[in-house]
């Protein structure tokens, strides 16, 4: 996924865990915002949506140990060289951000449970709307880079 | 008896633990983005973040980042635990949306790179 798309030594002859990983993360994320967008009808659906973020959590850590045990350095073409050296700093540094939002996003929902569509919760509601959101966007902007 | 111990198991809304959080992920994100750039201006400072030679400095940036949460959440939970925090609420939530704002800005790199060169005449 950071260039390289994912850890030889991980891949099975039948399977490559880490792009499944990602594809199964991305997924997640979809239930998680369609049951988001449902919770403020049914306050009940906050359980589901917190292991989601929690699994979706888990599922973005093993790949980050994935890619991080597997680091080669890279070859870049002259034409794109420039180009591709600065997605690659930049796709890193984004790594941060849906790591950090999806550790966010569970600890307001078991704070709030359902208590989150209430008035009083309407800043912890929006953030938990943004961190799934700013997650998934930042994962697609990180696979989008790594193609470039 | 029961009624004795009730205040034992009513249910709470911890909102000092919310509020915690998003103090620690947003000063996290901003700590993150300072050290970058503080690394790519004074590139003699990425030694001190080079604690993975495969992976390079974005491995001690991210133990960095790490490091920031874990300390400011616990003395924002220490701060703010057991007081009211219905007046801070909203400025909190806005202090995160600057912050996520600020961290995709600030580490893109037209932006981080961005320099003017002065000619001597």
């Amino acid at each position: 996924m950071f260039g390289g798309w994912m850890a030889r030594s991980a891949e099975l002859p039948w399977v490559d865990i880490g792009s499944s990983l990602f594809v199964l993360l991305l997924m997640l994320l979809s239930v998680a915002l369609v049951l988001l967008l449902l919770s403020s009808k049914l306050p009940n659906l906050y359980r589901p949506l917190t292991v989601i973020t929690i699994v979706s959590e888990i599922c973005w850590l093993m790949i980050l140990a994935l890619e991080m045990a597997n680091v080669k350095s890279r070859t870049v073409f002259s034409d794109m060289e420039t180009l591709s050296v600065l997605f690659a700093n930049h796709r890193w540094l984004l790594v941060p951000l849906p790591t950090f939002f999806l550790l966010l996003a569970p600890i307001i929902l078991l704070v709030y449970r359902t208590n989150l569509r209430d008035r009083h919760a309407k800043d912890y509601r929006r953030t938990v709307g943004l961190s799934l959101w700013g997650s998934l966007a930042s994962l697609l902007l990180i696979s989008f880079e790594a193609l470039l | 008896m029961c009624r004795l111990f009730h205040f034992l198991f009513r249910e709470r809304i911890h909102e000092s633990v919310a509020v915690s959080a998003l103090i620690a992920v947003s000063a996290a994100l901003h700590a993150m983005w300072m050290a970058h750039l503080f690394i790519f201006r004074a590139p003699s400072f990425a030694k001190y973040f080079l604690l993975n030679e495969s992976v390079g400095i974005v491995f001690g940036l991210y133990l960095f980042g790490l490091l920031v949460f874990i300390v400011s959440g616990l003395v924002s939970l220490l701060y703010w635990r057991g007081r009211d925090c219905q007046s801070v609420r909203d400025r909190i939530f806005w202090f995160f949306v600057v912050t996520l704002i600020m961290y995709v800005l600030l580490t893109f790199p037209p932006i981080y790179g961005f320099e003017i060169l002065m000619k001597a005449v």
